[in-house]
């Protein structure tokens, strides 16, 4: 989970627990996002798009290809995002609010 | 009728001086007549000249500089005398007339006054040079040995230096060529490359007033060579004769090319007169064009003097600075500054400046309505990039405070829905129905920020944030072509808003189907233009088209905004931003 707030971090943590994830780890920035994704090669990365050293798209990018998902996460609307939610390496992207077990499933569901 | 009455004195004691001269020549030198004539001729013509010049420009001093050269010509006269302490006054004081006061009263055209402290300095080392050399051969001249003229002269008796202090001809003659060395060929190429710089650095104009310059620029340079060459090569006498001859020509042309070209810049005031007539035609925007061509400087420029802000602009009304780069400057009173080439004579450029008058006072009026327009300009495209500024502000704290607490929140709801719903179907109802409640305001609250200021025009430029916009509407809209590069965040700001005012129009007004956006760079301007296919009838001040707001925005960045809407032809918005790349 690579977010830059930690109180979402924490209430995605209990939430995602809560219904069988197992969160292996937790980054508030780019770099060390990417350095933990590459060393723990998790299956599901939530990637917010707006970070304090760079961008979550430049992220997804730099991870592509990887064996990770990627899932891009905003409290934004995708429309507000422009075309580089679509271009982007991610599997999909989730509206913050809109969080939950269903719209991960929703967008994995085509991998699994 | 003081200066008038010194002059007449002047002539006249120059005329005696002339005879006297003309004696002396042939008696005690024994000069031909022609060599005698012409040389009493060529101080004549300095004094004819001087006193003219004196009289024709009393403001400036060349003629009063050429007079003295006259008059250091004629005493030069008094060398030949042997009387002894005719000679000595005459040899003491005999080199300034063909050196360094001519040198000053060709520098010092046409105003009479040197222009830089070099100049000053040069001449006034000049003068010290050439009295110190003269001096010290007076003080080492040995009547006996030393016959400095002609043989039928030194016949005569012999006149003694009064300043003789240590008698030696090898000295004398050692201090002679050093003396020629220093002035006719240090000195000289000196003042050479002064006149040379001179013409160099300026216009067409100056180099038409600067001709008489040039004549003695050219004079001195063969003065130079022939006292380098003759001076220390033996040569035939007719050499010497036609040496002489030059050397007459080329003094007597001097004075004259001066005064030609004092009076010919007083000639010119005539222009002036046709200038009167021109200017009662003239618009206030080509005041400078005719001041240029009448002055027949092309650098010309006219700064106008706003008393209340206490600072120069130009016709235009941007701020200028008085130059200090050599370029001259002749303040007309309170009304403006012609800066013009320093060749040029200031009191025909007062002339002109005053015949101008009035056409320069109307156009100083427009100048500073011009000034005014630009500082309202100016600060109405700061309010609205503050504004934008502001905007973009509140957006960010919107998304990063209210924004994310109500994200948070779901989730927390979302979490205990998990918890503590799965066993109370009346919990998870009311927690799922918390939960869509939040997602209405969190949306509400993009709404509002999007509005406010859309962060993908911040994050992407105008062409993600019109994609985006395009993507929200209800209508099908295309867009045809949108700038890759990013563009200054203010015209960015300016051109999507353009977009999003037409297209909420065509939506919410036009009934339209759908709409087309293009945005180019076109020659340094940024167009944007949005055409609908609804029903027309659009105009800038219509009620609630939000249009009038536009048209300000866009206009506080120096564009333009135009509405073409016949009714049943559809709208098209067209806003022009100036964007240099």
């Amino acid at each position: 989970m690579v977010d830059d707030h930690a109180a979402f971090r924490a209430s995605a943590r209990r939430l995602l627990e809560l219904t069988g994830y197992d969160v292996v780890a937790e980054a508030g920035d780019g770099a060390s996002g990417l350095a933990l994704v590459r060393e723990l090669e998790p299956e599901l990365v939530l990637l917010d798009v707006a970070l304090p050293d760079m961008s979550g798209f430049d992220v997804a990018d730099a991870l592509a290809g990887g064996p990770s998902a990627i899932v891009l996460v905003s409290s934004r609307d995708p429309a507000d995002l422009g075309r580089r939610a679509h271009e982007s390496g991610a599997v999909g992207f989730i509206s913050k609010d809109h969080l939950s077990e269903d719209t991960i499933r929703a967008l994995l569901g085509g991998d699994e | 009728m003081k200066g008038r009455a010194l002059r007449a004195t002047l002539a006249v004691a120059g005329v005696v001086f002339g005879l006297y001269g003309y004696h002396l020549l042939r008696n005690d030198l024994h000069s031909s007549v022609t060599n005698a004539a012409a040389s009493i001729v060529v101080a004549w013509t300095f004094l004819f000249a001087g006193i003219v010049a004196w009289a024709r420009r009393p403001e400036s001093r060349v003629g009063i500089l050429m007079t003295f050269v006259a008059f250091c010509l004629l005493e030069r006269k008094l060398q030949y005398s042997h009387d002894s302490a005719v000679f000595t006054f005459g040899f003491l004081f005999a080199e300034l007339g063909i050196t360094v006061a001519f040198a000053h009263a060709v520098l010092a055209y046409p105003t009479g006054r040197l222009r830089t402290s070099f100049e000053r300095w040069f001449i006034g080392v000049t003068y010290a040079v050439v009295l110190g050399f003269s001096f010290a051969l007076l003080a080492v001249r040995d009547h006996t040995q030393t016959c400095i003229w002609t043989k039928h002269y030194c016949a005569g008796p012999r006149p003694r230096s009064l300043f003789a202090i240590f008698p030696s001809e090898a000295a004398f003659n050692a201090i002679h060529d050093t003396y020629r060395i220093a002035v006719y060929g240090v000195l000289a190429v000196v003042f050479i490359a002064l006149i040379v710089w001179r013409i160099h650095g300026t216009t067409p104009a100056g180099r038409r007033v600067l001709f008489p310059l040039m004549l003695a620029a050219v004079f001195a340079a063969t003065r130079a060579v022939t006292e380098a060459i003759l001076g220390f090569v033996q040569h035939s006498d007719a050499v010497s004769e036609v040496a002489y001859v030059w050397q007459i020509f080329g003094q007597i042309a001097v004075p004259i090319a001066l005064l030609a070209g004092l009076l010919g810049a007083r000639l010119a005031r005539g222009t002036v007169a046709d200038l009167v007539v021109e200017l009662s035609h003239v618009a206030p925007g080509e005041v400078r064009d005719a001041l240029a061509r009448t002055l027949h400087d092309d650098s010309l420029q006219v700064a106008y003097w706003l008393p209340m802000r206490r600072s120069y602009v130009d016709e235009g009304g941007r701020p200028v600075e008085l130059p200090d780069d050599g370029r001259s400057v002749t303040k007309l009173d309170d009304i403006a500054a012609i800066l013009h080439d320093p060749e040029l004579d200031p009191h025909l450029v007062e002339a002109a400046g005053a015949a101008t008058r009035l056409a320069l006072h109307n156009a100083r009026l427009q100048a500073d309505v011009s000034a005014q327009l630009a500082k309202v300009q100016e600060s109405r495209r700061r309010i609205v990039t503050a504004g934008d500024e502001e905007r973009r502000k509140i957006e960010r704290n919107l998304h990063d405070g209210a924004q994310q607490r109500l994200v948070a929140l779901a989730l927390e709801l979302r979490i205990a829905q998990r918890q503590f719903g799965a066993g109370n179907p009346e919990l998870d109802a009311v927690l799922a129905g918390a939960v869509s409640e939040l997602q209405v305001a969190v949306e509400e609250l993009r709404e509002l920020a999007r509005g406010v200021h859309p962060a993908v025009l911040t994050e992407e430029g105008l062409g993600g944030a019109l994609e985006s916009l395009a993507s929200r509407t209800s209508l099908p809209v295309r867009i045809e072509s949108a700038p890759d590069e990013r563009l200054p965040a203010e015209i960015e700001a300016a051109a999507y808003f353009v977009a999003c005012e037409a297209i909420a129009n065509a939506v919410k007004h036009a009934q339209a189907t759908q709409v087309r956006v293009s945005a180019e760079r076109l020659n340094g301007r940024l167009v944007i233009e949005v055409e609908d296919d609804g029903v027309g009838g659009a105009h800038e001040n219509g009620s609630g088209s939000g249009l009038r707001g536009l048209l300000d925005r866009v206009e506080a960045h120096g564009g333009t905004l135009r509405i073409e809407s016949e009714p049943g032809n559809g709208t098209r918005v067209i806003g022009e931003l100036p964007c240099a790349s």
